[in-house]
């Protein structure tokens, strides 16, 4: 194993880890301000590819076409939220697991219906589908660093939004106690629909960014959502900075892990291990913290 | 935190796990639909008079799931052939129940059960991957109900496991990948890197590839059913040295594969080799111009020229706006075998040894070409080496670089027990 191929796939868990991120911080935010266990969230995910798909087939320009997909992603996720969400956030999680895992059923197939059953062909922006040296002998697609690039501001300006901003604190006070902030005259109603937006933007603004790396296609964000529930579970449910932590460990996990067990274990049982290695740390993450790395310890 | 969210995280946590299984099993979409096809003119003759009135004819594919576009793509054959059949097959009228399998051995399972003892199908056809089909021909043997199959034939169904009730009509799986270790040394290749989807098609088509093969294999792997991100094994590709790779990945992980593949810029550096699940016309569009250049064994592509595939091609580009995958020509394919198999003994499918002799006859004209049954129920057809090209409108088509066996059976039917 060379230091290039270390530092490729460096790059490689990195960028992994920060879409993970992207889906991982909606769900974790979701549940902490509204209560909410949402398994539509990988549905938001493959609206924005599907958005961006669309919209780059009617406007030339890559950022307009970016822009569109997540304003149309803004426009679905407020029809969600009041017409499905709304109720749920007051009742229990087994209703809202089946709710919110009936929601993306109905919008893989509607978009089945809409776009059709095959993949959607979506192309990174010219000027971003080159390659950048690493080292001498490899180069980087410059469209994944530009991934890594988008999320990572993306979460900074979440950070600042949270801590810095008069809206951010009122989401964090909703966490706290969401009757008080009620009570002392916020808009509670405006504030988690804000919320809800923001998260599937998030996840949005990854299936955008996946869109030319991936098949665009019904169900797209489900394998995505299943690894983001389980960066949650690892991070601390309601935690951000969990989630942060948690996404990167995945993310380069997963990466390293499929070069160095077949590696080490041979290819049979070396791809076991590899494949398991998420939830095998979940696993471990559980039997010492059961509330997750950065979870409240009351749990 | 809010106190409801503190003591509720336990909770939250098992309902987590139980949708994440629940989401990864399968949708619980049911997509099955009960139609029936035209039962116009019910005029029997005298030769059909112990023949049954109506035949019930099961088609099973993997409409929802991973590799719903397979399943969607063979329905588009089948419904072609309905077109051509005109309500009839083999003479006699018959009807349609459609069952899901959703790529998935449980759901198939669960779905032939209710196609077998619900519905009370007559003969069934169908499926669309190699873990549905080891999965299914048990029960569909026990049921004795015969089935044609559309695509993927794993080596165990081929020998030890092969059943008098299952007629393969596409191709074994090492039958459509032999032939091209041979052409990847002849095409110069010394280094060798294996990868396919973790399954038993992947672990077939890679392990056939290696036949004939006379360089170095560096690398064999695995990737997981689901996974669509291939940065880190493109990554290990390239560390290798490899100068040739030979990668299995049908449907949504095909596209995602060879998307990226250009993306880290090794089109043109490392050469690209599979068989026709990798790159065919339903994922042309997600392709791209991407996909050119890439060699793909089959045994089926549009361009093979007869009159029956020119008709078939024809209008499946009027109907659906492109050319047909090789798993329409394949559904179309096992339709018309039924066909001619239920008009060789009049219609009267009850009398199973004389329908089964019907369907070993294979007396159709198949798009392929040459077709035949060997002992083992397996085709004994042609298999081709072909190259992803451009038409002059740029749009994308399969061109024939070479043959790479005429009429080849499977190498596992001398351990099957049927002679």
């Amino acid at each position: 194993m060379t230091g290039g191929l270390v530092l490729e796939q460096a790059f490689n868990g990195l960028q992994f880890g920060m879409i993970l991120f992207l889906m991982a911080v909606g769900v974790t935010l979701a549940f902490g301000v509204m209560n909410l266990i949402n398994l539509a969230h990988g549905s938001m995910l493959m609206l924005g590819a599907y958005f961006i798909a669309a919209a780059a087939t009617k406007i030339t320009a890559y950022p307009l076409a970016f822009v569109a997909a997540l304003m149309l992603t803004a426009v679905a996720s407020v029809l969600l939220e009041v017409l499905v969400m709304r109720p749920l956030y007051r009742m229990g999680h087994l209703d809202q697991v089946l709710a919110t895992f009936g929601v993306s059923i109905a919008v893989n197939e509607a978009v089945i219906m809409i776009w059709g059953r095959e993949a959607m062909f979506v192309a990174p922006p010219e000027w971003l589908d080159g390659t950048v040296a690493l080292t001498d002998t490899i180069s980087y697609p410059l469209y994944r660093l530009a991934i890594t690039g988008v999320a990572a501001l993306a979460g900074l300006a979440l950070w600042l939004l949270l801590a810095r901003t008069r809206l951010g604190m009122r989401i964090r006070a909703g966490a706290e106690n969401g009757d008080i902030v009620g009570a002392l005259g916020v808009n509670v109603r405006l504030l988690f629909i804000g919320v809800f937006v923001i998260s599937s933007l998030l996840a949005a603004l990854g299936g955008v960014m996946l869109g030319p790396l991936i098949a665009v296609q019904s169900g797209m964000g489900d394998p995505l959502l299943i690894l983001a529930l389980a960066v949650v579970v690892i991070g601390g449910v309601g935690s951000l900075k969990g989630a942060l932590v948690a996404s990167l460990a995945v993310g380069l996990l997963d990466t390293f892990g499929r070069m160095i067990w077949p590696h080490l274990m041979g290819n049979i049982i070396g791809n076991i291990v590899a494949n398991a290695s998420v939830y095998i740390l979940m696993a471990l993450v559980i039997a010492v913290r059961p509330s997750g790395l950065f979870g409240n310890h009351a749990a | 935190m809010h106190p409801m969210v503190r003591t509720s995280v336990s909770a939250a946590r098992a309902a987590m796990s139980a949708a994440a299984c629940a989401a990864r099993s399968s949708k619980v979409v049911a997509l099955s639909a009960t139609f029936a096809v035209g039962t116009v003119l019910g005029l029997a003759g005298p030769a059909q008079a112990q023949a049954p009135a109506s035949i019930r004819l099961g088609f099973i594919a993997a409409m929802s799931g991973p590799l719903s576009v397979v399943g969607a793509e063979q329905k588009r054959g089948f419904d072609l052939a309905l077109d051509h059949l005109g309500g009839k097959l083999g003479g006699v009228p018959f009807e349609v129940v459609q069952g899901d399998s959703k790529a998935n051995p449980t759901a198939t399972v669960q779905e032939l059960s209710r196609l077998i003892d619900k519905d009370r199908v007559d003969i069934l056809t169908g499926l669309s991957t190699s873990n549905e089909l080891v999965a299914a021909i048990k029960p569909i043997s026990d049921a004795k109900l015969f089935f044609v199959g559309m695509n993927g034939g794993p080596a165990v169904l081929a020998g030890e496991q092969c059943s008098p009730w299952y007629f393969n009509a596409s191709f074994q799986n090492g039958q459509l990948t032999a032939g091209m270790g041979a052409y990847m040394s002849k095409a110069g290749v010394k280094k060798l890197y294996l990868m396919g989807m973790d399954y038993e098609a992947g672990h077939e088509h890679t392990e056939a590839a290696k036949k004939g093969f006379t360089g170095e294999v560096v690398a064999h792997a695995f990737t997981p059913i689901p996974q669509v991100d291939f940065a880190a094994d493109i990554a290990r590709i390239r560390a290798s040295g490899a100068d040739g790779v030979f990668a299995f990945y049908p449907g949504a992980p095909g596209i995602a594969f060879v998307r990226q593949w250009n993306q880290a810029g090794l089109n043109g550096k490392i050469a690209l080799f599979s068989n026709i699940a990798l790159s065919e016309p339903t994922v042309f569009q997600a392709q791209g111009k991407t996909a050119l250049g890439i060699v793909v064994s089959a045994n089926y592509f549009a361009a093979i020229d007869n009159p029956r595939n020119r008709r078939f091609v024809q209008d499946f580009r009027a109907k659906f706006g492109r050319d047909p995958a090789s798993y329409a020509g394949l559904a179309y394919d096992s339709m018309m075998l039924i066909d001619a198999a239920v008009r060789e003994v009049k219609g009267n499918i009850r009398d199973q040894a004389a329908f089964r002799a019907a369907l070993r006859h294979a007396n159709f004209e198949s798009v392929r070409g040459p077709f035949r049954f060997n002992t083992n129920q397996q085709p004994i057809q042609n298999t081709y080496v072909t190259q992803v090209d451009q038409r002059p409108d740029g749009s994308l088509w399969l061109r024939q670089v070479s043959v790479s066996a005429e009429n080849a059976p499977d190498e596992f039917a001398a351990k099957c027990s049927m002679k």
